[in-house]
C-alpha cells in the first residue's frame, strides 16, 4: 500500500527551472490531482516519480523507501501517457499482458493478470484488435488496463485524457476514479483541466511556475481559496482591485472603483489596498441591487453568461439559463455580490497581474 | 556581367511565381509526369536493360555448353549467398552503431558518425586494393594474432561487408530518431529491462528500416565488380565470373548470369517486401538472461565491442592505403608538386574537377526527374499496379552487375557518337538514380497526406505546397538521398570505364595509380586528398542545408 513523499525537490534544464524545491506527501489510497498552467512543472514531478527523469536535487520516497537511485523498471508503478502510447506492434491482448511478460511471470500468471484486467475494463472481446483499429476512449482504456495489468499499487497519470473528445473524458472521468478507489490503488493525476480535476480527486495541488501555490480539498479550493492565483486559475473569478473604506470587527466595505462592496473582515485596515475575487456564479439578479447594463449574453449550456457594465466596471456573472432566458442585451439589471462570497486578498508586492500570470 | 545580389534575387522570386502558376495548369503538370516516366524509361531502364536482351539469344550458348552452365549457376549462387550473408552482417554489425549514434550514449560518437561515411566517399576500387593490402599483402594484424588471408571468398566477404555497412547505419540511424522515445518508456515502466525494450519494443518498430537496409546491402553486394575482382582470388560470383568471360571474349554469360540475378533477386526483394514486415519477433515472456544482457557491463562491452568491429573492419580496411603510406606521402616537396598542380598531379586535378561536375550534374538532373517519380510511386498517381511495377523496374540499375550494367550501357549509347562525356553522364544517372528514387519514395509514403491537402485547401499551388511543405519535411531523405547519389556518383568506376576510354574520373584515374607498382606514394596521396575534399564537402553541404533549407528556400 504505497504513499509517496516527495522532499526538496528542484528539476533545472539548463537555465530553466522546472521544478523549485518542492515537498509533497501523497497518502496510501489517496486520488491526488496536480493542476497547472502548461510548463508549469506537473508533467516534469510525475516523472521524476516514476524514475524516467534521473538527474534532479531532492528525494523521492514510495512507502518510505528511498527510490533516487532505483531503476525505472524496477520501481513497480503504473504510468499512463497522454499519448497513449499503446505498442502498434501488439494487439489489446499482446499490449495488456507486456508488463507481467516482461517481468517472466509464469504462463498461468500471465493469463490471469491480464484477463483480470481485460475484464474490469470491459475489453475481453477486443482481444485480438490492434491499437489502430481502437477509438481514443478504447486507445486509453487498453493503455490504463496496461499500467494496472503490472500489479502496480501507485498509478501515476500523465493528462491520460486531454487527448480525448468530451463526451468519452467525462465519462472515463468517473470510471477512473471508481477503479482506483476499488482496487485500493494510490493516484497521481495531472491534468490542467480545472473541472476534471475537482470532479475525480480527493486532494487537489496548484502549481504554477515550478512551485506548488496551494492544496486542500476541491471544495475548499473552490469556495475559500487562500492564493490569488488558485481562485483566478480553479474556475472563474472577477479580479477586482480595490481599497478599505471602512472596517470593523465583522465587516469591509470595500470601494473597487463604481462600487462598494461589503465582505467579511478576514483581518484588513482601513486605507489597505486589496484585491477583490469573486465567482460569476454567486452574483445574484435581485430586485434592489447595483444598477448596470447588459452589455454581452452568451449561452453556454447550463450557464448563460452575462457581461455587465456598472459604469467603467465590467462585472461577468453566469447564472442558469431559466432565470436570465428573457434578459436582452443593453437592458438594466440589478446585481447583489453576497458578502460570505467575497474573497479579499492582501494586494501582491508585485502588481496584480505578476500575481495571476500563467507562465 | 555581374549579376547583383537584388538582381538575383528578384530573377529567382520571378522563376518561383511562374512555377507556382504553371503548376496550376493540368496541362503542364501531366506534361511533367510525362516527362519522368519518359526519362525513367529512355534514359534509366532502355540503356541498362537492351544491351543484354539485344543479345539473347547468345543464351543458348550457355546452355549448349555444360562446363559454361554450371559455373555460370554456380557464380549466380555465389552471389546470391554472398549477398545474403554481407546484408545479414551488416544489419547485426550496423544496428548497434546505428543505436549508439541514435542515442547519443557519448559525446565523441558524433566523430564516429562522421567516419562511418568513410567507405562510401572512397572509390571502391580503392577500397578492394585497401583491403587487398591490409588482409592479404601486407597483414599488419598479424601483430594482433589474425592470419594472413588469401584472395579468396572470405576477402569479398569483408570487403563486401565494409562497403555496404555505411548505407544500413544511415538509413537505421534515420529510422531510430524517428522513433518516438514514449514506447521505449512505457515499456521500461511496465518492468521490461533495456534488452527486453529492445527485443519487443524498438527493434520490431524500425522494421521497415530493417528490409530497406538489407535490400539496399544486399543489391550493393550483387551488383559490385571492380573491387570484388580485386581480392576474388578463385572465388567467382556473378559479376567476377561476367567480368572473366567479356576478358576472354565471351558474351553469353553475361546475359544470362545478368538476367538470373535480376530475376532472383526480383523475387527475394520481392518476398522481403512481402513477409518481411508481417514477420514477428515471438515474446512470451522475458527471459532471465535479459536481465543479464540489460545490465550496465555487459551493455558497456557490447558498445566497445560494436565501435572495435567498426574500426577493425570498417574504418581500418578503407583507410588502410592512406595509413600504410602516410608516412610516404607526408613530403613538403610533394605537397608542394601535388598543391601547384606540376607533373601528373595537373591531370589528377582535372580529373577531380571531371568527377565533381559529373557528380553534381548527375545528382541535379536525378533530382529534377526522380522527385516526379517518387509522386508517381508513393502517392500512386498512375494507379496502383502501373505504381507498384515502376517501383520495382526502378531498383534493376542497383541490382545488376555493374559491368553488366557498363557494357549494356555503352552498347546502347556508343555508336551514338555523343561525346564521353555525356556517355559518363549518362551512365552515372544510370546507376545512382535508385538511390534518389528509393529514398523520396520511403520519405514521401510515411508523410502523412492530410499535410499536403491541407496546403492546398490554403489556397497553394501544387508546386508551392511541394516547394514550402513536403520538402521541408522530408528534408533528411531528400538529404540523404542526394548524398547516396553524389558520393555513388563520385566513387564509381566500372560503368565508367565501360563508356569511355578516354574521359578520366578521379575515381578512374585512381585505380590506374593503384594498379601501377611505381605509384605507390601518388595513389596514397591522391586518395588522402579525394578523402579530405569529399569529407569536407559532406560537411559544407550539411552545413548549407541546415542554415538556408537549401534549395527549399
Amino acid at each position: 500500500m504505497p504513499n509517496v513523499k516527495v522532499e526538496k525537490v528542484t528539476k533545472k534544464f539548463g537555465d530553466f527551472t522546472a521544478l523549485e524545491d518542492i515537498n509533497l506527501s501523497i497518502n496510501d489510497g489517496e486520488y491526488v490531482s496536480i493542476i497547472g498552467p502548461s510548463g508549469c512543472g506537473k508533467t516534469t514531478l510525475l516523472r521524476i516519480i516514476a524514475g524516467i527523469i534521473r538527474d534532479y536535487e531532492g528525494h523521492v520516497y514510495v512507502n518510505g523507501e528511498l527510490f533516487d537511485d532505483k531503476p525505472l523498471e524496477k520501481r513497480g508503478i503504473g504510468y499512463v501517457f497522454q499519448n497513449i502510447a499503446l505498442f502498434p506492434n501488439m494487439n489489446v491482448g499482446g499490449n495488456v499482458s507486456y508488463s507481467p511478460r516482461a517481468k517472466g511471470f509464469n504462463s498461468d500468471m500471465i493469463r490471469s493478470m491480464t484477463l483480470e484486467m481485460l475484464e474490469l475494463m470491459k475489453l475481453t472481446e477486443r482481444y485480438y484488435d490492434y491499437p489502430i483499429r481502437l477509438s481514443g476512449g478504447m486507445q486509453q482504456k487498453t493503455a490504463l488496463a496496461r499500467a494496472l495489468a503490472s500489479g502496480a499499487k501507485l498509478l501515476l497519470l500523465d493528462e491520460p485524457l486531454s487527448l480525448l473528445d468530451l463526451k468519452v473524458r467525462t465519462e472515463l472521468r468517473y470510471e477512473l476514479r471508481r477503479i482506483v478507489k476499488d482496487l485500493g490503488l494510490t493516484a497521481i493525476h495531472v491534468t490542467h483541466d480545472q473541472e476534471e480535476a475537482m470532479a475525480i480527486s480527493d486532494r487537489i495541488i496548484v502549481m504554477r511556475k515550478a512551485r506548488i501555490v496551494e492544496e486542500g480539498t476541491p471544495l475548499s479550493l473552490y469556495l475559500r481559496p487562500k492564493k490569488i492565483f488558485t481562485s483566478y486559475f480553479l474556475g472563474e473569478s472577477n479580479v477586482l482591485e480595490g481599497k478599505v473604506m471602512e472596517a470593523d470587527d465583522r465587516f469591509l466595505k470595500i470601494d473597487v472603483g463604481s462600487i462598494i462592496l461589503k465582505a467579511k473582515n478576514t483581518g484588513f485596515q482601513e486605507g489597505e489596498k486589496v484585491v477583490v475575487m469573486i465567482r460569476p456564479e454567486f452574483i445574484q439578479l435581485a430586485n434592489d441591487g447595483v444598477e448596470g447594463v447588459v452589455k454581452k449574453k452568451t449561452m453556454e449550456g447550463l450557464f448563460t453568461r452575462l457581461i455587465v457594465d456598472i459604469k467603467d466596471l465590467k462585472i461577468t456573472v453566469k447564472q442558469p439559463y431559466w432565470r436570465v432566458h428573457n434578459i436582452d442585451v443593453y437592458s438594466m439589471v440589478k446585481l447583489e455580490f453576497p458578502e460570505e462570497h467575497i474573497l479579499v486578498y492582501e494586494y501582491p508586492e508585485r502588481g496584480l497581474y505578476s500575481e495571476i500570470s500563467l507562465y | 556581367m555581374l549579376v547583383t545580389k537584388q538582381e538575383s534575387d528578384r530573377l529567382k522570386k520571378g522563376l518561383v511565381t511562374l512555377l507556382d502558376r504553371l503548376s496550376e495548369n493540368k496541362t503542364i503538370s501531366y506534361l511533367i509526369y510525362l516527362a519522368s516516366v519518359i526519362f525513367f524509361f529512355g534514359i534509366i531502364l532502355l540503356p541498362s536493360l537492351l544491351g543484354v536482351l539485344l543479345k539473347i539469344g547468345v543464351v543458348q550458348e550457355v546452355f549448349q555448353n555444360t562446363e559454361l552452365f554450371e559455373k555460370s549457376i554456380s557464380a549466380v549462387f555465389s552471389s546470391i549467398l554472398l549477398a545474403t550473408l554481407v546484408s545479414v552482417l551488416d544489419v547485426a554489425a550496423g544496428l548497434p552503431l546505428a543505436w549508439l549514434i541514435a542515442k547519443k550514449r557519448y559525446k565523441w560518437i558524433s566523430f564516429i558518425d562522421y567516419l562511418t561515411d568513410l567507405p562510401m566517399i572512397i572509390p571502391t576500387v580503392i577500397l578492394g586494393y585497401s583491403a587487398l593490402m591490409l588482409w592479404c599483402e601486407e597483414a599488419p594484424f598479424s601483430i594482433l594474432g589474425f592470419p594472413r588471408i588469401s584472395p579468396g571468398f572470405l576477402t569479398v566477404l569483408l570487403l563486401h561487408f565494409s562497403f555496404s555497412y555505411p548505407v544500413v547505419v544511415r538509413v537505421l540511424v534515420g529510422k531510430l530518431m524517428e522513433l518516438d522515445a514514449t514506447y521505449e518508456i512505457a515499456a521500461r515502466v511496465l518492468g521490461a529491462s533495456s534488452f527486453t525494450t529492445a527485443r519487443t519494443v524498438s527493434i520490431p518498430m524500425i522494421k521497415s528500416g530493417i528490409i530497406a537496409s538489407l535490400i539496399l546491402s544486399f543489391a550493393r553486394s550483387l551488383s559490385e565488380t571492380g573491387a570484388t575482382i580485386m581480392v576474388a582470388g578463385s572465388f567467382e560470383n556473378g559479376p567476377v565470373f561476367i567480368k572473366r568471360s567479356i576478358d576472354a571474349g565471351l558474351v553469353s554469360p553475361m546475359v544470362f548470369v545478368s538476367l538470373m540475378l535480376i530475376f532472383l533477386s526480383v523475387l527475394i526483394l520481392l518476398g522481403l517486401r512481402l513477409f518481411g514486415l508481417s514477420l514477428r519477433i515471438p515474446f512470451r515472456r522475458a527471459y532471465r538472461i535479459e536481465l543479464v544482457l540489460s545490465s550496465e557491463k555487459v551493455v558497456y562491452a557490447r558498445d566497445v565491442l560494436t565501435i572495435l568491429v567498426f574500426i577493425l573492419f570498417i574504418f581500418i580496411p578503407s583507410s588502410y592505403i592512406v595509413i600504410a603510406r602516410l608516412p610516404l606521402v607526408a613530403r613538403p616537396d610533394l605537397i608542394k608538386q601535388v598543391f601547384l598542380g606540376e607533373g601528373i598531379w595537373a591531370s589528377y586535378w582535372s580529373s577531380v574537377i571531371n568527377s565533381y561536375v559529373i557528380g553534381l550534374l548527375a545528382t541535379l538532373i536525378n533530382v529534377l526527374f526522380s522527385l516526379p517519380m517518387a509522386i508517381i510511386i508513393s502517392r500512386r498517381r498512375l494507379g496502383r499496379t502501373f505504381s507498384r511495377i515502376l517501383d520495382a523496374l526502378s531498383n534493376v540499375s542497383i541490382i545488376m552487375p555493374s559491368v553488366a550494367l557498363g557494357v549494356s550501357i555503352g552498347l546502347f549509347w556508343g555508336s551514338s557518337g555523343i561525346p564521353d562525356f555525356f556517355l559518363v553522364l549518362l551512365a552515372h544517372l544510370c546507376i545512382t538514380y535508385p538511390y534518389m528514387v528509393a529514398t523520396m519514395v520511403s520519405a514521401l509514403e510515411d508523410l502523412p497526406v492530410e499535410l499536403e491537402e491541407a496546403g492546398r485547401t490554403l489556397g497553394g499551388t501544387p508546386f508551392k505546397v511541394f516547394r514550402s511543405i513536403t520538402l521541408p519535411v522530408a528534408k533528411y531523405s531528400f538529404l540523404s538521398g542526394a548524398i547516396l547519389t553524389f558520393t555513388r556518383s563520385v566513387n564509381e568506376t566500372g560503368a565508367t570505364l565501360a563508356v569511355s576510354k578516354t574521359f578520366k574520373t578521379v575515381s578512374v584515374l585512381l585505380v590506374e595509380w593503384v594498379k601501377s607498382p611505381v605509384m605507390r606514394v601518388e595513389s596514397g596521396m591522391g586518395t588522402l586528398i579525394l578523402m579530405l575534399l569529399s569529407l569536407i564537402f559532406l560537411i559544407v553541404f550539411k552545413y548549407i542545408y541546415s542554415k538556408g533549407g537549401g534549395m527549399v528556400a
